[in-house]
């Protein structure tokens, strides 16, 4: 189902960008890297509608590492490097040519999309914009030094993962999902403030593991779907939910002056504070580590 | 195809100096010294285990490089070259070598790194084989043809507007400059599009072997036609591959973009201030190398991708889709079978009332004996085929056997539907009576009929709306469904055979009220006048 949601989400992306049809594709590859070069941080730009996305930690010594594979008939890459005082900006995509073919007689497969992988420094305060169309996505963002993650999806499927910690801090790690199943793993390593979290419709994942330095907030807002809650045994974690329609597992939550809390609130080294509404579906807390 | 129409990776614009070169090819003419060989290992160390297999190299000028297989990549010099397939032939290779005697008693390393070919088959052992070759090759190359890089061996071509263009290596005869500077100026011109950034006013092109030692700076640009290219020192300005090796070592420095779009790039160290790109794939690369090589371009070999798919169980949103799906697509299914069988319903009525309503009235007052002789139908339905095969003449009526049964069986199924239809119209429901759903006639009979009939099925398809929660419901439901149809088709079925196809009506009894709505064929005969 998550493949015939993605097709339809790619067929009515196309259909909006242009008229596609069956005719060959013309398959580009193109590599683009910078090598570290005096920038003290980078804002990087990343657009991309239809196919698999991939960003992860670049070697060593790269300001970014691009690569993209696309069907020059149908989408037109876009890159912008500019730079002003110490901080670069990119902005890195693709978009479609609209070309005037019978779109309907389209066939998308995994090799009709394409893909975009972009490294991104290892060494360089970075703050991180992507909008993501009908695209299957995977964002592997340990070890990147993030200060800012906005992350904006349609109807995809995205795996968000921080396996390493983030060397700097994120002030808000931003994410919002329309008709989407994602997960988010290791938000622990992200080292975030302030996690706010929109989600529309789908099966929905975020895992607060990692190591803990600073306490955390997060805003959950959920439409339709399950909602799963990771969180460490040595976390602290207070809910506060509000909606209607949505179950809610208190195993483990005390309540207190309306909120549910862990029964190590109090003792606990950090912790997490979640302002959760939810209108229809399921919330599960599982405590692992 | 016309490329530079549709490509905004890069700007357009830039003039073509290249032209100016061809201009004064004519210049040309100074030999220069072929570069020198030998070996230029001065140590080495080899480690072998299980997992990994290594040699050091100390190198004559002082640097040393460490090359290791190592579960399953291929390291050198601490970066990841490629991979290989553990115990395969290129491993295999790769050990033999290292076990090799000029390799452990240290006798000719560098000879022996040279004359390595390994020959793992197609694959991916097949790139690392040769990318692992170049940079080998790269290794040994450099200090040798660094010495003989001192001799002056450039040519210097005079450009249209005053301009200096070297020409390297120089020795190169005038048919073959005037060729590479051809391959370039077609290869500028197909690039256009995709590198408008690139000043083509080359101060340096290379088209063989060559090394540009650390102590040199090329103040310009630099383009690689073909051969392999050491760049230790520092262009002041872009550098385009478009076929051989360019191998950028520790003090290489470029200042403007590298830009590849053939051949290959090795990077073992050094600095490039720009972007580097590179095209490698795609028409784009074919028609570059069609151009070059003065051929039609090929078709492009797609490059096969293989996306990461997560494959398992659908989450909350699959499963409630799913079975929206299978729900609407169920009652649309049970939908179009009530178009078609009513539409069917409708020619019988209107073409072959009389004849319905004789096999209906008889399913209707005689159920139990038209499902007993629709069940006996359908048991000797293939005793009598035999029969009919194995009979001499009897087989020339197969086809109308077959035919007979084939209409016999939709016929009776409208039949009941025609006489359920009627049973329902003909009770007094109060809440049929309320939505003045009542009419009798035979059309509306036979429609009304297969709603009742259908819609098990539709009531199944719906349950699917509810998932798992209702599934022994839905079973249920489907079973219920499909022993109607089974006991309307054989009822039928056994009505069509009792009437004689509708022509008899004595097992059909008169239905006086039909004849106060609508009009009938009752009055004519059939099971009225019985």
């Amino acid at each position: 189902m998550r493949r015939e949601m993605l097709a339809a989400g790619a067929a009515l992306w196309l259909g909006m960008a242009g008229p596609l049809g069956a005719q060959e594709p013309d398959w580009y590859e193109v590599t683009a890297r910078r090598q570290t070069d005096g920038v003290r941080s980078v804002v990087a730009d990343i657009r991309y509608a239809v196919g698999e996305l991939r960003i992860f930690p670049a070697r060593e010594g790269l300001l970014y590492d691009a690569h993209l594979r696309y069907d020059a008939r149908r989408f037109e890459p876009k890159r912008k490097w500019s730079v002003a005082g110490s901080v670069g900006t990119l902005h890195l995509g693709v978009e479609g040519t609209g070309e005037d073919i019978d779109w309907q007689d389209l066939e998308i497969d995994d090799d009709d999309l394409g893909f975009l992988a972009v490294g991104l420094s290892q060494n360089v305060d970075t703050e991180l914009v992507v909008e993501v169309g009908a695209a299957l996505t995977e964002l592997d963002l340990g070890g990147i030094p993030l200060t800012r993650v906005e992350y904006r999806t349609g109807a995809s499927q995205t795996d968000i993962s921080f396996q390493r910690p983030n060397p700097a801090r994120i002030g808000e790690l931003d994410l919002a999902a329309g008709a989407a199943d994602f997960s988010a793993y290791g938000l622990g390593n992200a080292r975030f403030d302030h996690l706010i979290f929109q989600g529309a419709v789908g099966d929905i994942t975020l895992d607060f593991t990692g190591a803990w330095t600073a306490d955390g907030e997060a805003t959950i807002k959920m439409g339709l779907g399950e909602l799963t809650l990771r969180v460490p045994h040595d976390l602290g974690v207070r809910i506060r939910k509000s909606g209607f329609l949505a179950a809610f597992d208190k195993d483990g939550f005390q309540k207190v002056d309306g909120a549910f809390q862990t029964l190590n609130w109090e003792s606990a080294r950090y912790k997490l504070d979640i302002e959760l509404k939810a209108v229809l579906g399921a919330i599960d807390v599982e405590f692992v580590g | 195809m016309c490329i530079s129409s549709r490509r905004s990776w890069w700007r357009s614009g830039g003039g073509l100096g290249v032209a100016a070169v061809l201009a004064a090819v004519a210049l040309i003419a100074r030999p220069a010294a072929v570069p020198a060989q030998g070996p230029t290992v001065s140590g080495s160390v080899v480690t072998l285990s299980s997992t990994t297999s290594t040699v050091e190299l100390e190198m004559a000028d002082g640097a040393s490089h460490v090359i290791s297989f190592r579960d399953g990549q291929i390291i050198v010099d601490s970066e990841v070259q490629g991979t290989y397939v553990r115990g395969g032939e290129l491993e295999s290779s790769w050990r033999d070598l290292l076990r090799s005697p000029d390799m452990l008693d240290g006798g000719d390393v560098a000879g022996a790194l040279r004359e390595w070919q390994p020959d793992p088959g197609p694959g991916v052992d097949a790139d690392a084989a040769d990318r692992l070759t170049a940079i080998l090759s790269g290794f040994l190359r450099t200090e040798s043809t660094i010495e003989a890089a001192a001799i002056p061996e450039t040519a210097t071509v005079a450009a249209a507007d005053g301009r200096k263009v070297e020409i390297a290596p120089g020795i190169i005869s005038l048919d073959d400059l005037q060729s590479n500077f051809e391959r370039l100026r077609r290869s500028v011109e197909i690039l256009r599009g995709e590198m408008s950034e690139l000043d083509d006013n080359f101060a340096l092109v290379v088209h063989d072997d060559f090394v540009i030692p650390a102590e040199r700076v090329v103040d310009g640009n630099l383009v690689l036609l073909d051969g392999d290219l050491d760049l230790a020192g520092v262009v002041a300005g872009d550098v385009v591959v478009l076929d051989g090796l360019l191998m950028l070592t520790e003090s290489a420095r470029i200042e403007g973009d590298l830009l590849q779009v053939g051949g290959e790039v090795i990077e073992t160290g050094g600095r490039v201030d720009g972007e580097m790109v590179s095209i490698v794939a795609g028409d784009l690369g074919d028609m570059i190398r069609a151009e070059i090589e003065g051929v039609d371009a090929e078709p492009s070999p797609h490059v096969v991708v293989t996306p990461t798919i997560r494959h398992g169980e659908p989450g909350f949103v699959g499963r409630v889709g799913r079975n929206v799906g299978r729900g609407v697509g169920g009652v649309v299914g049970v939908f179009a079978w009530f178009l078609g069988l009513g539409t069917l319903g409708v020619v019988l009525v209107y073409f072959f009332r009389r004849r319905l309503e004789i096999v209906a009235d008889t399913v209707r007052v005689n159920p139990a004996r038209s499902f007993g002789i629709g069940l006996a139908g359908q048991l000797l339905f293939v005793p009598i085929g035999l029969v009919l095969v194995v009979g001499i003449v009897t087989w020339l009526v197969i086809p109308f056997y077959l035919l007979a049964v084939a209409l016999a069986i939709p016929a009776g199924y409208l039949a009941v539907a025609h006489a359920a239809g009627e049973t329902v119209s003909l009770q007094r429901y109060s809440w049929i009576e309320r939505f003045r759903f009542r009419r009798n006639n035979s059309y509306y009979y036979v429609l009304s009929g297969l709603f009742f009939l259908l819609a098990p099925f539709a009531i199944g398809s719906l349950l699917w709306l509810f998932g798992g929660l209702m599934d022994f419901v839905r079973g249920l439901s489907f079973f219920a469904a499909g022993a109607v149809t089974w006991f309307a088709v054989t009822a039928g079925f056994g009505a069509v055979i009792l009437t004689r196809g509708g022509s008899r009506a004595e097992f059909a009894r008169p239905a006086a009220a039909d004849d106060l709505f609508g009009p009938s064929d009752f009055g004519e005969g059939g099971a009225a006048s019985a």
